[in-house]
C-alpha cells in the first residue's frame, strides 16, 4: 500500500480508537453497549461546526461547547433513559437496547433540524502540512494521534490508579455484588457514560476537520468503533485500540485492492467469523472469581 | 347467553366501523376538483431528504411562474394552483403520495424530488393517464419504455452530459479517464451512461471507484485512481461533503490532472466552502447556466425580486420555471384540462420553445418518441471553477453546440 | 409486569376471556373489513392500505424474536428488500408469476437469520444487535453494486402477479394483503398462549428454567429470528408487487427503525399491538404534515416517551381501561382477577 493510505489507516485508527475506547468504558462500567456514541461525536462535531462556519465564534470556544454537550447529553441519557429503563426491566438489556437506539435516531434528526442537512466544513487545529516523501500528513492528523494516545494512556492510569476506575470495573463485572459490597454503583456508571461522551465529543471534533460532519455520519461511526470493540476485545485497556488499527487497515487495504463494495462485505465478514469464533475479540477478559 | 353478548358487541363495533369508513369516503369526494374552476398542478418535491437541497430550489421557481401565469389571466380562463406532497425521496411514499395528488384534483403532476422518486412515480402517471413532467431529473430512465406515455423530461440527459464531455475531452486531447462516483442511486445511475459516451468517442477508462456517501476517507480510492495513471478525471456526486473530499484529496495527490464533475457542485455555495482554499481551480463542471443568454438573465432579475435564500440563481430553478411554461403551453393549445389525452397530444406538439436556461440558441420540442425535451448539448455550458473556488468563466476549449 | 404471566386458567373467569379466540378474531376481521372498506375509495388509498399492511408484517416479525423471545435483529430492511426481489427476479428474468418469489423470498430470508442467529448464540443481545447492522449496511451496497442480479440503483420491476391465467389487480392485492395480516396476527396471537410461546416467553425472562426442562433455548431463540425474518420477507413481496418496482432505496436503514418502533409503539402484549402501531406510522406519515421536516425526530421521541412511561404501548394504556368496562359490564368482579 502506498504511505499516504498508511497516514489515512492511523487517522482512522485514532478515531476509531476513541469511539472504541468510549464503548469500552460503558461497557466495563455499566454493561450497556453504547451505540448512541457516534452520533454523539458528530452532534458534539456538528455543533462546533455550526458555530464557526454560521456564526464565526473561535474554534476553541465552540469545540469546547461542543465536547461539553456530548458529555452533558450522554450523562442525561443514562440518568433519564438507560437508568430507569435498567431498573424497571431489572436489568434486561432489550428495553436498554432499544432505548439507546432510539437515542441514536434522535439525536441524528436533531442535529439535521438544528443544524441542517447539509454538511458542515470542520475546522483544524493546526492547519500546517508536512510532505515526508511521497505522503502528506497534516498538523491535524498529529494533533489527533497525540490525544489518542494520550487519552489512552490517561485512562489507563485512571482505571489503575483511581479508586472510581477499579470500582468501574468492579460494576462491570457484576454489578448485584459490587452493589451489596458498598459501591455507588450509580455514580459510577453516571462517570462511565460522562468519560465515554467525553471521548467521542473529542474524538468528533477533532475529525470533523478531515471530512466535514453530517447529521448521516453519526451511525458510521458508531459501527467502525463497534468494529473495533468486536476485534479488540474487552481485555486491556488498549485493546480498542489494537481492533481499530486492524479494522481502519482492513477497511483501507480492501478498497485499495478490490475497490469500494468489498469493503463493507469484508466488514461484515470479520465480524461475523470473530463472533463465530472469537466471540470475545483477541484480548479476552480474563475470568475473575 | 354471554357469547351471544360477545356476537352482539362485535356486531355494533362492525357496523361503527362501517361507518367510520363510509364516511372516510364522502370526506374524498367533496375534496376531490373534477373541472372545477381552477387548474391544478401537484407537485412531489423532497423537503427533507436526499433532494431536498436542490428542489427548493425549482419549488421558488415554480411558484414564480404560477403567479406570473395568474397575473397574466390563468390558462383557459382559469386560475392555476399548486399542490404539494414531499416523499423526502423516500421512494416507498412516491407512488401513493403521487395518487392523493392526483386524487386532491391534480390535473398535471410535476415531479421535483431525485430521479428514483421519478421513476417510482412512473407507474402512476401512465395508470391514471396524467401528464407528469419532471423537471430537473437528468435519468434517462424516468422516460425509458414500457410506462413512458405521458412522463417527460426536460434534459440534456446524463447522455447529453457524456457526449458534451467526450467531445471536450477529445478535443483537448485527453485519453485516460479516471471515474470517481459516489454509491447514491441517482448518481450511480449516471455511471454507465456518462462513462459510455466518454468511452465510445474513443477515450480508455482506466479506472472507475466507488465513494460510499458520507465517507469520511477516501485516500485508498484516490491512490487507486493514481495508480492508474490517468490524464484526467471525472468526480458524480449529488455534491456536499462527498465532492469536497474527493476534490480535496485530488487536489492534493494529483494537481496536475484535469478534473470534471457534474452539475451538482456549480449550484452548491455550500460545498465550495468545505474544498481547501484552491481546491477547486480548474475543475469543468457541466452547468447550465450562460450568462450570455438573454432569458437568463431577464429570469434571474425576476428570481431576485423575489427575495429569499432560495432566490439564487440556479439550473434547478430555471428548470422549474421552464416546467411550468411548457405545461402551460400544452393546457392552452388543449384548451383546458378536461381531456386527459388531448393534454398530452398538445405536450407532444411542443416545438422550438425557447428555454431560461442554456446557451441562447437552446430550445425543447416533444413527440410521441421523444420525451427528453431537449433538442441538443447546447442546453449545456460547460463551466470552470477559479481560484476562488467559485464557478468563473466558460470552458475556453470546448462548449457543445446544437 | 408480572400480571401477564398469571397462568391462563385463573382469568378463565371472566366470559371475555374463555371467548377471546372468537372475540379477537371477530374484532380483527372487523378492523380488516374497515380497512377494506377504506381502501375500496379512491385509488391511492390502496397503496396506503397495503403499506400499512406491509408495515404491519415487518412489526409481526419484529414481534416474535424480539417481543417474545428477546431476540434483537436489526436486519428487516434485508428481509424486506429479499422478499421484494425475489418478486422481482422470478417475474422479470425467469418469466413466472411473481407469487412464486414469496416461498423464496421465505426460504432465503429465514436462512440468513438462522445464521445470524448462530454465530452470534452464544453472544448478549448488544451483538446480535450490532452484526445484523452491519449486514443491513452490507445488504444495502449489495443491492446498489451487484447490477447485474438487482439492477443496481434502478432496481427492477415487479409484475403484478398472475395464477390461472388470471392477472391481479391493485385492488386484489390489497385484499390479499389484509387477508394475510389477519390471518398472520391470529396465529401469532394464538401462537403466543400455546405451549410453544409459552416457552419462547420464558426464555425472554429465566432462560435457566427454559434449559433445565431439555429445550435448547438458543434453538428457539434462532428458530423464532428465522419465523420473524419470514414474515418481513411477505411484507418486502407485497409491497414490491404493488409498487411494481423494487429499488434500493425502499430498504434503507429507516426501515429497521420503523421495525422496531412499531411494536413498541402499539404494544408489546399482542401482535395487534403492532398492527396498530403500523396503522400509526402510517397515517402519521402520510397525514401529518408539520412532521414532514422532523418526522423521526418525532418518532424517536415518542419511542423514548413510550419506553420510558408507557413500556406497554398504546394497548398497555388501554388494557386497565377495558378491564374496568369489563368488570362494569358482568356487574360482578371475580376476586383477585388479574393481580
Amino acid at each position: 500500500m502506498p504511505v499516504q493510505l498508511w497516514v489515512s489507516v492511523v487517522e482512522l485508527g485514532c478515531f476509531a480508537g476513541l469511539i472504541a475506547l468510549g464503548f469500552f468504558l460503558v461497557l466495563r462500567g455499566a454493561d450497556v453497549f453504547m451505540f448512541a456514541l457516534g452520533p454523539l461525536a458528530m452532534f458534539g462535531a456538528m455543533f462546533g461546526a455550526f458555530q464557526v462556519s454560521r456564526n464565526g465564534w473561535p474554534l476553541p470556544i465552540a469545540a469546547l461547547i461542543g465536547v461539553a454537550i456530548a458529555v452533558a447529553l450522554s450523562g442525561l441519557t443514562e440518568l433519564l433513559i438507560v437508568r430507569p429503563i435498567h431498573r424497571r426491566t431489572g436489568g434486561q438489556e432489550n428495553p436498554s437496547i432499544v432505548a439507546i437506539v432510539a437515542i441514536l435516531f434522535a439525536l441524528e434528526q436533531l442535529a439535521g433540524t438544528l443544524f441542517g442537512r447539509t454538511p458542515l466544513p470542520g475546522t483544524p487545529f493546526w492547519s500546517a502540512q508536512f510532505r515526508w516523501g511521497e505522503a502528506v500528513i497534516s498538523g491535524q492528523s498529529i494533533v489527533l494521534v497525540a490525544v489518542t494516545v494520550l487519552a489512552f494512556a490517561g485512562v489507563a492510569l485512571w482505571l489503575r490508579r483511581s479508586a472510581n476506575g477499579r470500582m468501574l470495573r468492579a460494576v462491570g463485572d457484576n454489578e448485584h455484588a459490587a452493589r451489596t459490597l458498598g459501591v455507588p454503583v450509580d455514580r459510577i456508571r453516571l462517570i462511565a457514560f460522562c468519560l465515554a461522551g467525553l471521548l467521542a465529543g473529542v474524538a468528533g471534533s477533532l475529525f470533523a476537520a478531515k471530512a466535514g460532519v453530517s447529521f448521516t455520519s453519526g451511525l458510521q461511526w458508531t459501527l467502525v468503533g463497534f468494529l473495533a470493540v468486536i476485534v479488540g476485545g474487552l481485555g486491556n485497556v488498549w485493546a480498542p485500540l489494537v481492533g481499530a488499527v486492524l479494522v481502519a487497515t482492513l477497511q483501507t487495504w480492501s478498497v485499495f485492492e478490490f475497490g469500494h463494495a468489498m469493503r463493507d462485505y469484508l466488514t461484515f465478514a470479520v465480524a461475523f467469523l470473530f463472533f463465530a469464533f472469537r466471540p470475545k475479540g483477541i484480548f479476552q477478559t480474563k475470568v475473575r472469581i | 347467553m354471554k357469547s351471544l353478548q360477545t356476537f352482539r358487541r362485535a356486531a355494533v363495533i362492525t357496523v361503527a366501523a362501517l361507518a367510520l369508513a363510509a364516511c372516510g369516503s364522502d370526506d374524498e369526494k367533496s375534496g376531490s376538483d373534477p373541472g372545477g374552476d381552477t387548474i391544478v398542478l401537484g407537485m412531489v418535491t423532497d423537503t427533507s431528504g436526499g433532494a431536498a437541497g436542490y428542489a427548493s430550489y425549482t419549488s421558488v421557481a415554480i411558484d414564480l411562474a404560477i403567479k406570473e401565469i395568474n397575473a397574466a389571466g390563468g390558462l383557459a380562463g382559469k386560475q392555476v394552483s399548486l399542490i404539494t406532497e414531499s416523499d423526502g425521496s423516500d421512494t416507498t411514499q412516491t407512488p401513493t403520495l403521487t395518487r392523493r395528488l392526483i386524487e386532491n384534483g391534480a390535473d398535471v403532476i410535476l415531479l421535483n424530488s431525485g430521479s428514483a422518486s421519478a421513476i417510482a412515480a412512473k407507474g402512476v402517471c401512465v395508470e391514471e393517464k396524467i401528464l407528469c413532467v419532471a423537471p430537473t431529473n437528468l435519468s434517462a430512465d424516468i422516460i425509458k419504455p414500457p410506462d413512458n406515455d405521458n412522463i417527460y423530461i426536460l434534459g440534456p440527459t446524463s447522455a447529453g452530459i457524456g457526449e458534451s464531455f467526450a467531445a471536450g475531452m477529445k478535443k483537448a486531447g485527453y485519453s485516460k479517464l479516471a471515474v470517481i462516483a459516489d454509491d447514491v442511486p441517482t448518481i450511480q445511475g449516471y455511471v454507465p451512461v456518462l462513462v459510455g459516451a466518454i468511452t465510445g468517442a474513443g477515450l480508455t477508462s482506466v479506472a472507475e471507484e466507488k465513494v460510499p456517501a458520507d465517507a469520511a476517507d477516501v485516500s485508498a480510492q484516490i491512490a487507486r485512481v493514481k495508480e492508474a495513471a490517468p490524464d484526467v478525471i471525472l468526480v458524480m456526486s449529488l455534491g456536499g461533503q462527498t465532492e469536497a473530499l474527493v476534490q480535496n484529496a485530488l487536489h492534493q495527490q494529483l494537481p496536475d490532472v484535469q478534473r470534471f464533475s457534474l452539475a451538482s457542485i456549480g449550484n452548491q455555495p455550500t460545498t465550495w466552502a468545505l474544498a481547501d482554499p484552491g481546491a477547486l481551480e480548474g475543475l469543468v463542471y457541466a452547468g447550465s447556466i450562460d450568462p450570455g443568454n438573454p432569458r437568463t438573465t431577464e429570469f434571474a432579475a425576476k428570481l431576485a425580486a423575489v427575495g429569499g435564500d432560495k432566490s439564487a440563481l440556479t439550473a434547478y430553478g430555471t428548470q422549474g420555471y421552464d416546467s411550468v411554461y411548457l405545461v402551460a403551453e400544452a393546457i392552452k393549445k388543449a384548451g383546458g384540462v378536461a381531456d386527459k389525452s388531448k393534454l398530452n397530444e398538445t405536450f407532444q406538439q411542443i416545438s422550438g420553445y425557447q428555454a431560461h436556461y442554456g446557451q441562447s440558441d437552446f430550445t425543447m420540442s416533444f413527440g410521441p418518441d421523444k420525451h427528453v425535451g431537449s433538442d441538443g448539448n447546447c442546453g449545456l455550458v460547460l463551466a470552470q471553477f477559479g481560484a476562488d473556488n467559485k464557478p468563473g468563466a466558460p470552458w475556453s476549449v470546448y462548449q457543445p453546440t446544437c | 409486569m408480572t400480571t401477564r404471566t398469571t397462568p391462563v386458567a385463573a382469568r378463565g373467569t371472566s366470559p371475555l376471556a374463555r371467548h377471546r379466540w372468537a372475540v379477537e378474531a371477530v374484532a380483527a376481521a372487523v378492523f380488516a373489513l374497515a380497512l377494506v372498506a377504506y381502501g375500496s375509495g379512491a385509488s391511492f388509498r390502496q397503496d396506503y392500505v397495503v403499506l400499512i399492511c406491509t408495515y404491519s408484517l415487518l412489526a409481526l416479525g419484529m414481534y416474535i424474536p424480539y417481543i417474545m423471545s428477546g431476540s434483537l435483529s436489526l436486519a428487516y430492511n434485508a428481509y424486506l428488500g429479499i422478499g421484494a426481489y425475489a418478486c422481482g427476479l422470478i417475474s422479470t428474468r425467469a418469466g413466472w408469476s411473481s407469487l412464486w418469489g414469496v416461498p423464496i423470498g421465505i426460504v432465503l430470508s429465514a436462512a440468513i437469520a438462522v445464521v445470524l442467529g448462530l454465530a452470534t448464540r452464544r453472544l448478549t443481545g448488544f451483538y446480535l444487535a450490532g452484526v445484523t447492522l452491519l449486514f443491513a449496511v452490507a445488504f444495502q451496497v449489495f443491492l446498489l453494486d451487484r447490477v447485474s442480479l438487482t439492477g443496481g440503483p434502478v432496481g427492477m420491476p415487479v409484475r403484478r402477479p398472475h395464477a390461472f391465467g388470471y392477472t391481479f389487480t391493485r385492488y386484489d392485492i390489497m385484499i390479499g394483503a389484509v387477508v394475510l395480516v389477519w390471518i398472520v396476527g391470529l396465529l401469532l396471537s394464538r401462537l403466543r398462549q400455546s405451549p410453544f410461546g409459552v416457552v419462547v416467553r420464558l426464555r425472554k425472562d429465566v432462560p435457566q428454567v427454559v434449559e433445565s426442562s431439555g429445550i435448547s433455548s438458543g434453538t428457539i431463540g434462532v428458530v423464532s429470528l428465522a419465523v420473524g425474518a419470514a414474515i418481513g420477507s411477505v411484507g418486502g413481496s407485497l409491497f414490491g408487487m404493488m409498487g411494481g418496482v423494487a429499488q434500493p432505496e425502499s430498504f434503507g436503514l429507516h426501515i429497521i427503525f420503523l421495525a422496531i418502533f412499531m411494536p413498541l409503539l402499539g404494544g408489546q402484549r399482542s401482535p395487534w399491538g403492532a398492527v396498530i402501531g403500523a396503522v400509526l406510522v402510517v397515517v402519521f406519515t402520510f397525514e401529518l404534515h408539520i412532521l414532514s421536516d422532523a418526522g423521526t425526530l418525532f418518532f424517536a421521541i415518542a419511542i423514548l416517551l413510550v419506553l420510558r412511561f408507557a413500556p406497554l404501548g398504546l394497548l398497555g394504556l388501554g388494557t386497565p381501561l377495558l378491564r374496568l368496562l369489563t368488570r362494569l359490564r358482568m356487574g360482578r368482579t371475580p376476586g383477585g382477577e388479574g393481580s
